[in-house]
């Protein structure tokens, strides 16, 4: 009992120390994650998954400010952009959009080459939305969301 | 005529642009494009002015995005039936069925679009399929060719030709690359349907709650050619057609609710035409009255109710219909298909059950005569035996995705069908000792270009 005494601070400290570490490799954001980024101008702060979904597979392309939403895929990233958004292949994204396209319905994201290009439409219109890597960010966008994340919470999800 | 179409994909596959190349014109190109255009087209004589929108078509893809936009997509498939009782069709525009061998007619089809977005809030589209079609031949049918006018996300309004959108999926049916199986369940997508109306519809969407509310309505007449036989096809042209449904998405699952209400009318014509002609002309009141009955316009309900859950790897769906008919030939139908699948890596294993089940309960009535064709959207069929006549269909398969645009899928199907008018399903040049089973193996190779 005495022991416990007198060892009990030792490991809370110990403890808070650990937890402190891990909190300080948390606040240090990985320059490769891909973070979606809307315009300064839009009122937006962030996003729910649901909503980007809504915006990204051209189920209701409306910003919660009521601005028409123009979403930017990043070409090259892609098939990760959409495994972290939905869990879903690049072949699957373009099977959904060939019925959606074939039907008549609507049109997938336009597409841009690379991240200059993102930063380029989203600074220049305020309804558009994009995702690019965290190292590509300058202050002419605003982060929406850490797509990282929503993986987490979708595995989580999934997990009984 | 087999072998046009081959030619036509294989030039297609051709032309499919490899991934990285596949790369949409930048920003800059585009506008560069429209000031070209707009140069050219002034200074050329006013019968030339169409070349360089032409000019323009030339290089598209899934996600091009100048203002003109060509894209298309396409299946090239083999099926083989090892029962040669019956032969098989996918669908009521199908003459003749594969039976006891192999055939490239049932899936095989090659689509093309055309479309025009001058605006964010106006567009144009056209688009053309070929398939082996009512006549056994493969020209192009005009499935989509509308306005649509787009104010807000919460609006759309289309007129012009467009696709029967009665069930989930069924205005994609010809779109082998957008699902999981070799064709649409035949049960549910093959026997009770037309492809397109003239006409108009119109969409809103609203968010609610955490989800989606969207609702379509539509009106319009019908505009297909369905084969009877090789040598006779009904002409449903100005059948009148209103309805809508009502969605539901909610994250993955989506719920759909639909009614469809159909007048249809029809002319049968060549020689089953000839035939009923005949019969009317003779003069005889018996003879007459079965003329008269075979061609009687009718109307029909289409109640519709589907959940479909698209969860990362997993896509599943369930579908049902219940069609009451108003006709006194023709009974109501139960229709229905369960389909599960699941990717695992760039392969997606797949298992289908679908069904299509006349009421059994059904009265035809004393005056019914014995023999008698039904309205053309259920084939003929033989008045006297029909009780209730259905079939059911086990479909396994698996989808290779090996290419982002391209996709080779295999499947197997195990139909069982009732005795009790056959004739009404998808089965052509029945064997009258068929026992109603029949094994098919399908493999086809769809893309989008």
């Amino acid at each position: 009992m005495k022991t416990l005494w007198r060892t009990g601070p030792l490991l809370l400290a110990l403890f808070l120390v650990m937890v402190t570490a891990s909190q300080t490799v948390m606040a240090e954001p990985d320059p490769e994650e891909l973070v979606l980024v809307v315009n300064p101008a839009s009122g937006i702060t962030s996003l729910q998954r649901t909503e980007v979904i809504n915006l990204y597979m051209g189920r209701f392309r409306q910003l919660p400010s009521g601005t028409t939403a123009l979403p930017i895929d990043l070409y090259d990233a892609r098939p990760e952009f959409y495994r972290l958004l939905a869990n879903k292949t690049l072949s699957e994204i373009n099977s959904y959009w060939a019925r959606l396209v074939f039907s008549g319905r609507a049109s997938p994201p336009r597409q841009a080459q690379d991240a200059a290009e993102v930063l380029d439409i989203v600074s220049n219109n305020k309804g558009a939305i994009g995702y690019l890597r965290r190292k590509d960010l300058n202050d002419t966008v605003q982060v929406a969301a850490n797509l990282a994340v929503w993986a987490t919470e979708q595995t989580a999800q999934l997990e009984p | 005529m087999l072998c046009t179409l081959i030619g036509q994909l294989i030039l297609a596959v051709d032309q499919i642009p490899h991934l990285s190349q596949s790369v949409p014109p930048l920003a800059s190109n585009h506008v560069f494009r429209k000031d070209l255009l707009i140069k050219l087209t002034r200074n050329l004589p006013r019968a030339l002015q169409v070349l360089p929108l032409l000019a323009l078509l030339a290089s598209t893809g899934l996600y091009a995005e100048s203002d003109f936009t060509v894209r298309g997509f396409g299946t090239l498939g083999i099926a083989h039936n090892s029962s040669d009782g019956a032969g098989f069709t996918r669908d009521i525009t199908q003459p003749k069925g594969v039976k006891g061998g192999t055939s490239g007619h049932t899936d095989s089809r090659l689509g093309l679009q055309l479309s025009y977005r001058p605006s964010d809030t106006w567009e144009a589209t056209a688009q053309l399929v070929s398939h082996y079609n009512y006549d056994g031949k493969y020209s192009p049918d005009l499935t989509w060719g509308f306005i649509k006018y787009n104010p807000s996300e919460e609006l759309e309004l289309r007129a012009g030709r467009l696709g029967w959108d009665v069930y989930m999926l069924a205005d994609s049916r010809d779109v082998g690359y957008s699902y999981l199986w070799v064709r649409p369940p035949v049960e549910y997508y093959g026997i009770l349907q037309f492809s397109k109306l003239n006409g108009v519809d119109l969409v809103v969407r609203k968010p609610v709650g955490e989800g989606l509310l969207w609702g379509k309505l539509f009106a319009g007449e019908a505009a297909d050619k369905l084969a009877i036989d090789e040598h006779s096809y009904a002409d449903v042209g100005g059948s009148q057609l209103v309805g809508g449904h009502i969605n539901y998405q909610l994250s993955e699952w989506q719920f759909r609710l639909g009614y469809t209400h159909l007048e249809l009318g029809y002319d049968i014509k060549g020689d089953f035409g000839d035939l009923l002609d005949m019969l009317e002309a003779s003069g005889n009141p018996v003879l007459t009255g079965i003329a008269k009955g075979a061609t009687a316009d009718a109307t029909y309900h289409f109640m519709s109710a589907g959940i479909a859950l698209d969860r990362g790897p997993l896509q599943a769906q369930l579908m049902y219909t219940y069609l009451d008919s108003e006709s006194d030939m023709v009974p109501d139908f139960h229709s229905g298909y369960l389909s599960v699948g699941y990717r695992l890596g760039d392969w997606t294993p797949y298992m289908s059950f679908s069904i299509i089940a006349a009421r059994s309960d059904i009265d035809m009535g004393a005056g019914t005569p014995s023999t008698a064709p039904l309205p053309p959207a259920f084939g003929t069929v033989n008045i006297a035996g029909i009780n209730h006549p259905g079939q059911h269909t086990l479909s396994l398969g698996a989808r290779y995705d090996f290419l982002p645009n391209m996709a080779l899928k295999l499947q197997v199907d195990r139909s069982n069908v009732r005795r009790e008018g056959r004739q009404w399903m998808l089965w052509r040049d029945i064997e009258a000792d068929w026992n109603g089973r029949a094994t098919l193996f399908s493999a086809t190779l769809d893309f989008v270009f």
